[in-house]
């Protein structure tokens, strides 16, 4: 978007466009938006929270975290820069660094949803399904309406195998938000988790319709295609071997490669020839008989 | 090329909105026709059935029911000339010609965008015959669905009703509309009676590259430069990224210039190497597009895009 020539645009419609920009996913515009910001406004904290927004939509997370100590410099207690920090700590997985930076942003604002809902992200995403759970319904009490939070709760129970809420938060998810392919995505997940294939194939074609041009989304998608083979899903994992705890099952494992030893070879060999075979089906089944497409650097 | 843009000035008026913010909407009546547009037989079809003949044969069309005027959709990469498109249809039925973009209508205060957009509207009917080109029309009419905040819902249903306009107050008013990404359109855009015609503006064939370049190229000293083989060693690069090589090697001519003090022409070499840091811009659009077609394409509207990436081997 072409900079009007009438001088200076109001602060008000500076960040109304660059909003429009960031919905719009024209990063590189919303960027050069928040600098045209910083440079009429150099010493407040909003356009250096601009720049960092950009910066993460743009996957800098170097420069974005530059932006937000910019920010902090003029305000410490800023709030918004702090929750920036943990969604940028997040992205690079730097857990220690985003739990602080979520409990600085949560002192000064207990009431901020979003940061419970990061933090319950955190410690599903790290096997803590109990405290997952509690973050997420801190978020939940805080923010009711939000489907996308009721779709992660259905996930966090899938994982802690309280089947049955999983499936009515599932439903609460989808009468609150049908819009967002994150949502389908946690749907899916926790009907993969339940064992319910065909439901996280309709889940992740939901996902997929949204939003396309997400890499993650097409391979989950790919995915749970793949898993809707009777002769692969066999061999995943099934629901009643979930109940088991890891350690019982690498246990289980090594004595029947022990004692069954040309059974565990066959059974290691019936995977590879299912996974590949389910694959392949897959990709003609999206892609027809031509190559796959090659990975675009976004 | 000066005539033209000399013919252009003296023939545009100024519609003036908003005087602190002086956006400006352009009204001029081109002179580029059909002629002027190299390739795109297929688009060029199409228009002419759907825009120009109900206009030149009216008694013909009103007795299976048509009358002239109508909306348009033309999507495809940036920079492959949509817009020139849209002025020499104008140019082909002699019509006004109204450029609109987002940020022309744009206003701060509740209800102006509306009102602003509804006075464009009202232009172009009382400037009939006139073409009026929604240019980003994923800007103005994006999906609703992504919107948070009302005044943005009501801009795309203030579109709506002014596209519904089409069949009774819209005679002899035809919109096209162009976006690089149409599948962030709102998806009542898109039914009959308001962008229901979908046209893919591909980037320019090989024989097309070569009239454009010998176009850049025309005013520049050049030393036997194979433009034939510039064109068929630049596939799917745009107009504008032909623009760019030609203008980076102009620089390394130009720099030779400076070292010798005498005026150096355009070589092969200069191309060469320019082409070396350069690749088409319309690359990232078609692996975008790509994945909407493949996954997200319910009703077929971009089968056209992927017989395009098929037949050209994009990958």
């Amino acid at each position: 978007m072409d900079e009007p020539s009438g001088g200076p645009v109001p602060p008000g419609l500076r960040a109304e466009r660059f909003q429009r920009l960031l919905e719009w996913g024209r990063n590189k515009e919303a960027l050069a938006e928040a600098g045209e910001w910083l440079r009429e406004e150099p010493e407040t904290p909003p356009p250096y929270r601009a720049l960092a927004l950009a910066y993460i939509n743009l996957n800098d997370g170097e420069k974005a975290l530059e932006c937000t100590a910019q920010a902090l410099r003029i305000d410490p207690n800023d709030e918004d820069a702090w929750f920036l920090r943990a969604v940028i700590y997040y992205g690079t997985k730097q857990w220690t660094r985003m739990e602080e930076a979520a409990n600085t942003g949560l002192r000064l604002n207990p009431y901020r949803a979003h940061i419970h809902y990061l933090l319950a992200n955190m410690h599903n995403k790290n096997g803590k399904f109990d405290r997952a759970r509690q973050s997420i319904e801190q978020a939940l009490s805080l923010d009711p309406e939000n489907g996308l939070y009721y779709a992660l709760y259905s996930y966090v129970l899938a994982n802690l195998r309280l089947f049955e809420a999983s499936i009515e938060n599932e439903e609460t998810a989808l009468r609150k938000d049908v819009e967002n392919s994150q949502t389908f995505l946690y749907l899916g997940w926790a009907a993969d988790r339940r064992g319910d294939a065909k439901k996280a194939k309709t889940m992740m074609e939901q996902a997929i319709r949204l939003d396309p041009d997400d890499e993650q989304t097409r391979n989950e998608y790919m995915e749970a295609l793949q898993k809707n083979y009777w002769f692969y899903r066999i061999f995943t994992l099934p629901v009643f071997l979930r109940r088991f705890k890891r350690w019982q099952l690498i246990t289980f494992w090594v004595i029947a490669s022990i004692v069954l030893r040309p059974l565990v070879i066959l059974l290691v060999f019936l995977y590879m020839f299912s996974f590949m075979i389910s694959k392949a089906f897959v990709h003609v089944q999206v892609y027809g008989w031509r190559r796959a497409p090659k990975r675009r650097k976004k | 090329m000066d005539d033209d843009k000399e013919l252009r000035r003296k023939n545009l008026k100024v519609i003036q909105f908003d005087k602190n913010a002086e956006d400006l909407i352009e009204s001029e009546k081109p002179t580029v026709t059909f002629a002027d547009v190299g390739g795109m037989e297929e688009i060029k079809k199409k228009i002419r059935m759907n825009f120009i003949l109900p206009l030149k044969q009216p008694e013909l069309f009103a007795a299976y029911g048509r009358q002239a005027g109508g909306s348009l959709l033309l999507y495809g990469p940036p920079g492959c000339g949509k817009t020139f498109l849209a002025r020499a249809v104008a140019g082909e039925i002699d019509a006004t010609f109204l450029h609109l973009e987002l940020q022309a209508i744009l206003s701060m205060y509740i209800g102006g965008s509306e009102n602003n957009l509804h006075s464009i509207f009202e232009t172009a009917r009382a400037e009939a015959p006139c073409v009026l080109f929604i240019d980003e029309l994923d800007a103005l009419g994006g999906s609703r669905h992504g919107m948070r905040q009302h005044h943005d819902r009501m801009l795309v249903n203030q579109l709506l009703i002014e596209l519904d306009g089409l069949a009774s107050f819209n005679e002899n008013v035809f919109i096209i509309g162009a976006t690089n990404t149409p599948w962030y359109l709102d998806s009542a855009l898109r039914r009959p009676g308001r962008f229901n015609n979908l046209l893919f503006v591909t980037p320019p064939e090989e024989d097309e590259r070569h009239t454009i370049l010998d176009m850049k190229l025309a005013d520049k000293p050049i030393n036997e430069v194979n433009v034939r083989k510039l064109a068929e060693s630049t596939p799917l690069f745009s107009g504008a990224d032909l623009d760019q090589i030609v203008r980076d090697a102009t620089e390394m001519a130009l720099e030779r210039a400076m070292e010798t003090g005498e005026i150096q022409p355009l070589a092969d070499t200069d191309f060469r190497r320019a082409l070396k840091n350069r690749q088409a811009s319309t690359l990232d659009w078609f692996a975008t597009a790509r994945n909407y077609a493949t996954f997200s394409d319910t009703n077929g509207e971009y089968a056209q895009v992927l017989d395009y990436i098929k037949k050209h081997k994009i990958r």
